[in-house]
């Protein structure tokens, strides 16, 4: 069940309400009841898949738990083998399996290549990851391996976080759901809703719209001009911060209505002025599992620069294959890795450019500057996010360079006129997208300046109420309700 | 006592700000929304909805942009006498929304360039009026029914009746049979309820009532089957009906059709094309076998548009339709159509009266 179908608004109420109705004892397994449910509404077959690998990190931690020494890595070793090596064989067989028979030709070697049919289980990609970082705390004796295999299955299982994650941690997410003698409180329901709301009109009213360009400037590209493609550039990057964070806050309100309090996973990314900032603030769940569980037992910085800057890209590398079995994510990947370091390079330059062209007057400017071009380079590496090969990626950016001859007003007049030949949208969704966008912007702005809250509870109740059923109006009326899914549950 | 009191100013609060926030969003859902739901209404001689006469129809989807101008028959087209002349040759064109035209203005339309070609030749002996009776949504059933309270009563010479792939598969309409099995062509139950229209007043409430009844729908399905809201939701499906079904729904409808129009002592023609949007394979050639059988049965033309649309696009090197944007004809698809109506009129001298 996606987060923004229809059964989902019938599902989540019937879910709190019988939560708080339900003996304290017995809630996990409600939850865990509603998750299942929630999950085999996509393929149902493939929860036996997810039961194998809830049951096996379950058996392997209790073992690792009372165990010391080679033992118990060699049961880190196996729980970590059973994870990777399910994500492999659904995620990436296929796609090593293609790249190693195209070698075989290049080397004048028929090698036979298999291909396996299977489908991608939903959400395979976050709750590998978020079961291995609880059998990685259970070794580091960090987490004590749960005793109850119903309570561990929700943490692997529980539905709002479930498919698209954050993707959560022992300490935070499984010591909540052991406990829940949460009563039943205004306060949380009205937080979660307001969450739910906020996710919605993200991902229906803007990346939805926007996606209405997205889409036609990328099957169209080839008979596209320049200023075309690089709206589409623009928009893909909205589109998907407001799908993915849209997800992040559905999920996060679905919570807080049961009393449970999912990780914050975005915090105004494109607000950030570098590219290191920037994955400090974007999918943040993932970035600190790299983080904790790759690039700091690589050695992180407490090493030389040139192993530094290595291990920067080992983790970008594989952040971006984990994002899918592809050359374009490998090649996105690389591209962040490669602005991370250029950026750690070049930090005394740019603070003698600043310097020399007085930058240090003018903060706020400089501010500007920054997050611009950081803007700039986030959008150009998520063209490989969203091109189907790089063959197509390096056309599309190719393309940019196309049609710059006519005067700026003729753009601006066929844009506003007919905006569907150029952009594939019409002129009322294109001004919808721009008003929705410039919404976006100021409540972010408003947040990283933390007076977002404030403002708003200033008003009078009457105004407040207003506010709120005008968000929930616009999302009824401006969302766009044809059937999409969320671009990172292919994940 | 005055706890309870402090909760109803609370609900009085938020039910105002919820009310300011419905008259706020009125205006704006008028600009953004550039839909017109207040333009039709149900003719009480017939039961048919038609257009309000003398009014103009709005329609943009975003590579057209268009103000439909409704005649006095209540019509997207020019205006109509209702009184025939004697050297008049009067041809009826009835159809769904591609014969309605709403998408181009009256001048573009096939009908007016079709009447335009036929009266360019002085030395023609008749007067040539093309009056099109579309009307959006039409199936074959629709379109007999329009024939018949207002095609009919216009006494045409010759009447077209234009069907395309997506109203056989997707608007199948069955009609109830006599004892001889002839169609009884009585006009569906309307499912415009009272408060329906009354919304229809404002754009804001018609955008809420529609979205209450997908709700509406998607709560039904989950309640009372909770394991079939699971599948993915699913876009239009064409009919399910196999291709046997399909004409023995249709036959009789085309049978009534054809009965009436000889009735009135006029030619019928029946012209089919395919191209739209979201027609299988293979729609082209059972639309044409069929009718082909059906022409011959009940004595009326049949001809198949598609070869034609499609050499003129080849020709020009222009789209019949607005796709991706809108599945109708565009412009230069009217210009196409006119002209192939013009050569197969007068090449079979089917205007002979």
């Amino acid at each position: 069940m996606s987060f923004d179908s229809i059964p989902f608004l019938f599902f989540l109420p019937l879910v709190v309400v019988a939560f708080y109705i339900c003996p304290i004892r017995f809630r996990w397994a409600l939850l865990l009841m509603a998750s299942c449910y929630f999950y085999m509404a996509f393929v149902p077959k493939y929860i036996l898949i997810l039961f194998s690998l809830v049951c096996i990190d379950y058996t392997l931690a209790i073992l690792m738990d009372k165990e010391s020494g080679k033992l118990r890595h060699a049961y880190l070793v196996g729980s970590v083998l059973s994870n990777i090596g399910l994500l492999f064989v659904f995620k990436y067989f296929n796609f090593f399996n293609t790249n190693i028979e195209l070698l075989g030709h290049a080397l004048d070697w028929n090698y036979p290549a298999v291909t396996l049919r299977l489908l991608l289980p939903l959400g395979l990609s976050f709750h590998t990851f978020q079961s291995l970082s609880y059998v990685i705390e259970v070794y580091r004796r960090k987490y004590p391996a749960e005793k109850n295999l119903g309570v561990y299955a929700l943490y692997v299982m529980f539905f709002p976080q479930m498919v698209a994650g954050p993707i959560e941690r022992p300490q935070h997410l499984l010591e909540q759901l052991k406990r829940l003698y949460t009563r039943f409180d205004f306060e949380n329901i009205f937080l979660g809703f307001r969450l739910i709301v906020w996710g919605f009109f993200k991902k229906k009213v803007i990346a939805d719209r926007l996606a209405l360009c997205v889409n036609y400037v990328w099957i169209n590209y080839a008979h596209l001009s320049g200023p075309s493609i690089l709206l589409a550039i623009v928009f893909f990057s909205f589109q998907l911060y407001a799908d993915f964070s849209g997800y992040s806050d559905i999920a996060r309100g679905s919570a807080r209505m049961l009393g449970v309090d999912v990780i914050q996973n975005f915090r105004q990314p494109y607000f950030s002025r570098s590219t290191a900032e920037f994955w400090r603030r974007w999918h943040i769940s993932l970035s600190s599992w790299f983080r904790d569980y790759v690039y700091i037992p690589l050695g992180g910085s407490l090493v030389t620069e040139i192993v530094q800057y290595r291990n920067i890209f080992v983790v970008f590398l594989v952040s971006g294959l984990w994002h899918g079995a592809a050359w374009t994510f490998v090649m996105m990947g690389f591209l962040f890795g490669l602005f991370v370091v250029l950026g750690t390079i070049s930090k005394n330059i740019r603070i003698a450019a600043v310097s020399f062209f007085e930058l240090s007057r003018l903060p706020r400017c400089r501010a500007f500057l920054q997050t611009l071009v950081t803007f700039a380079l986030v959008s150009f590496a998520w063209v490989f996010f969203r091109a189907p090969s790089i063959y197509a990626a390096v056309g599309f950016l190719r393309q940019i360079f196309v049609g710059w001859g006519e005067p700026f007003l003729w753009f601006v007049q066929t844009y506003l006129q007919f905006p569907f030949n150029s952009l594939g949208m019409n002129r009322i969704d294109l001004l919808l997208s721009i008003a929705s966008l410039i919404g976006l912007l100021i409540v972010e702005y408003m947040q990283t300046k933390n007076i977002f809250i404030q403002s708003i509870s200033r008003l009078p109740l009457v105004l407040r109420s207003a506010m709120y059923a005008g968000l929930v109006l616009v999302v009824i009326l401006f969302g766009i309700y044809t059937p999409t899914q969320f671009i990172y549950f292919q994940f | 006592m005055s706890h309870s009191v402090h909760m109803l100013k609370k609900i009085v609060l938020v039910c105002s700000g919820a009310f300011l926030a419905l008259l706020l969003f009125a205006p704006i859902v008028e600009i953004t929304d550039s839909n017109d739901y207040n333009i039709t209404h149900i003719d009480h001689s017939s039961g048919l909805p038609l257009y309000f006469l003398h009014h103009k129809v709005h329609e943009s989807v975003g590579c057209f942009d268009n103000d439909a101008q409704i005649n006095n028959l209540g019509f997207h087209g020019p205006e109509v006498p209702l009184k025939k002349e004697k050297n008049v040759y009067r041809i009826v064109v009835v159809g769904s929304s591609y014969v309605e035209a709403r998408q181009v203005s009256v001048d573009e339309m096939f009908t007016t360039q079709l009447e335009q070609k036929l009266n360019a030749d002085p030395n023609r002996p008749f007067t040539y009026q093309v009056i099109p009776l579309g009307f959006n949504g039409n199936s074959t059933l629709l379109a007999a029914l329009y024939y018949k309270y207002y095609g009919s009563p216009l006494h045409p010479d010759l009447v077209i009746d234009i069907e395309s792939g997506y109203e056989l598969l997707f608007h199948l309409d069955t009609a109830p049979l006599d004892k001889n099995g002839q169609a009884i062509l009585v006009v569906p139950k309307t499912h415009e309820s009272a408060l329906r229209s009354l919304l229809r007043h404002s754009k804001l409430l018609v955008n809420l009532y529609n979205r209450l009844l997908v709700a509406k729908d998607a709560s039904i399905t989950f309640f009372h089957a909770p394991l079939l809201s699971m599948s993915p939701p699913a876009t239009a499906v064409p009919n399910e009906k196999n291709e046997q079904q399909r004409w023995e729904a249709k036959s009789p409808l085309v049978d009534a059709m054809a009965h009436m129009v000889s009735a009135d002592r006029a030619k019928l023609l029946y012209a089919t094309f395919t191209g739209g949007a979201g027609e299988p394979a293979g729609t082209d050639e059972e639309l044409s076998m069929h009718f082909t059988e059906l022409a011959k049965k009940d004595s009326f033309i049949y001809y198949n548009l598609t070869r034609a649309i499609k050499a003129k696009e080849v020709q020009t090197g222009k789209q019949a339709y607005f796709l991706p944007c809108d599945g109708h004809w565009s412009a230069a698809g009217h210009e196409y159509v006119a002209d192939a109506l013009y050569d197969y009129l007068l090449q079979n001298g089917v205007l002979n009266k």
